[in-house]
């Protein structure tokens, strides 16, 4: 970044406060943890999920994410860019969650868990939020 | 680095700081009502978990469940509003600094481990090897503790985003301000809860399709989460079947048939099932009250009691009952769920269903009523 490095300040006091404050339950949450894993295998898995999780939001996720910003930038004309940003972030949180209903991720045959068909549900939530996004930005317009 | 879009304007302290408020709030809704869901499933000890109010666990479960959902987009706006800081430089500029980015590792991938634990396991994925249990309850201390970490660190600087108004982010070229986008990122968390809470809050059960139950769908009209067939109980031969409340505290032990159940005094109560995984449906149970079962077995006043499952697979197979429960008039040990006999996946012969209880101890499939000393 080109800015000038922001000036060392002194860490303020409440910092010390918080970080003593915060580490005991972050202990007492390791120490669970270990408590609880019997093995090696288990123990570090959470580690990698947690590291993993991290990683790939920071490298897939948000690049992803600002490269589409920088297409709406690119493609949608001024006008329409406000709605369309509102829009398909809703569309993507939408998506995120709705995302193992879906694909019907349940690994058992129990037949109440994911009962319905949310293929035509969830691209109806989709095509709700367009219109409803569309309709308030063209109303505005008109104002 | 495309630090032009890097730098959007909204990407300012004061979302930040409107956001990570809203999360505070939520994840510390998630995190109380999580601890008590954890220590009602392992009572004992300076814990102890009344069977009043009836619905109590039913709407702190939902509540747990709803708030972690609604979650999602509160903590990914939010980490898109900060991402430029990950490219901070110099990347240290003090020992305290230091310490605050390393505490963004367990609050991050923390808060990303249990949002996506959470949404995956009610969705029955698991794909990792860890138990979620412990996992998801661990993680949510570590994430609790570097989260109080990160409020110290940004106590000034949010503080003063949020009481000095500052001017609106400018929309750069016609796109979100501040405002729009917090509208959209609120907007989006309330979506996402209205899509979801109906697996527990009956009158949107119509709209719950981001979440993986409905109340009204399953077997008798309403879901289960373990199959008659997953513990291989689909045809429990109903004459061969006995019910044995017997124990150290019972002192004229009984067996008792199918028949002599249905011939005792029948109660009925209108009582939810709540599962930990966020779904809950109020049904009206029939059958025989569990502290009549136990005078009948010369039970002392105030006697405790585990409750044994037909089947012999390890998960779920017994349940405690604490003395409040027992005592409890509606406390059951059911035989009808609105008025019909049990269907199979419901416990079929007899299932025990009481206030305030979380779904893993309203054991199914009743087979022992263990009455402790």
């Amino acid at each position: 970044m080109t800015e000038p490095a922001a000036p060392v300040e002194p860490t303020p006091r409440i910092f010390w406060v918080g970080l003593a404050l915060g580490t005991l339950p972050m202990a007492w949450g390791l120490w669970l943890y270990l408590e609880a894993a019997p093995d090696l295998r288990r123990r570090l898995d959470l580690a990698k999920w947690l590291v993993g999780l991290d990683l790939a939001h920071d490298l897939v996720l948000a690049p992803l994410v600002v490269g589409l910003g920088y297409a709406v930038t690119r493609v949608v004309p001024p006008r329409a860019r406000a709605a369309v940003q509102a829009a398909l972030i809703a569309t993507g949180m939408v998506l995120l969650v709705g995302w193992l209903p879906l694909v019907g991720s349940s690994e058992t045959d129990n037949p109440t868990i994911q009962p319905l068909d949310y293929g035509p549900s969830i691209a109806t939530v989709v095509a709700v939020i367009w219109v409803t996004v569309l309709l308030v930005t063209f109303l505005r317009a008109r104002r | 680095m495309s630090g032009v879009r890097l730098r959007s304007s909204l990407r300012d302290e004061r979302t930040a700081a409107v956001l990570g408020l809203s999360l505070a709030v939520s994840f510390t809704i998630c995190f109380a009502t999580g601890v008590i869901s954890h220590l009602v499933q392992d009572p004992g000890g300076w814990f102890s978990w009344p069977a009043r109010p009836a619905g109590l666990y039913r709407f702190m479960q939902g509540l747990h469940v709803t708030t972690g959902l609604v979650s999602v987009p509160l903590l990914l706006t939010k980490l898109w509003v900060v991402f430029p800081k990950l490219f901070e430089w110099p990347p240290v500029r003090s020992v305290g600094h230091a310490l605050e980015r390393l505490a963004i590792l367990p609050l991050v991938g923390g808060s990303l481990l249990l949002l996506f634990t959470g949404v995956a396991n009610i969705n029955i994925y698991r794909p990792w090897a860890f138990s979620f249990r412990a996992g998801h309850y661990a993680a949510a201390w570590i994430v609790m503790g570097a989260l109080i970490v990160h409020i110290g660190a940004k106590w000034a600087i949010s503080g003063d985003a949020l009481r000095r108004p500052q001017p609106s982010a400018a929309p750069t070229e016609g796109g979100l301000g501040r405002r729009g986008f917090l509208a959209a990122a609120f907007g989006s968390a309330g979506l996402v809860g209205f899509l979801t809470a109906g697996q527990t809050f009956s009158p949107l059960a119509r709209v719950v399709v981001l979440a993986p139950r409905r109340p009204d769908i399953g077997p008798q009209g309403f879901p289960v989460n373990r199959t008659a067939a997953s513990v291989d109980l689909e045809d429990v031969d109903v004459d061969a079947y006995r019910l044995v409340v017997d124990g150290p505290g019972a002192t004229r032990p009984l067996s008792l048939t199918y028949a002599d159940l249905e011939a005792m005094p029948q109660h009925t109560a209108t009582l939810p099932i709540a599962c930990v995984e966020g779904w809950s449906t109020s049904q009206r149970w029939t059958g025989v009250r569990v502290r009549d079962l136990l005078a009948e077995a010369g039970a002392a006043d105030g006697a405790e009691a585990v409750v044994h499952a037909l089947h012999e697979s390890e998960r779920l197979r017994t349940s405690p009952v604490s003395a409040d429960h027992a005592g409890d008039a509606d406390t059951l040990v059911a035989l009808r769920v609105n008025d019909e006999v049990l269907a199979a996946d419901h416990g079929f012969p007899a299932r025990l269903i009481g206030p305030n209880r979380p779904g893993v101890h309203q054991t199914k499939w009743v087979g022992r009523i263990e009455v402790l000393a």
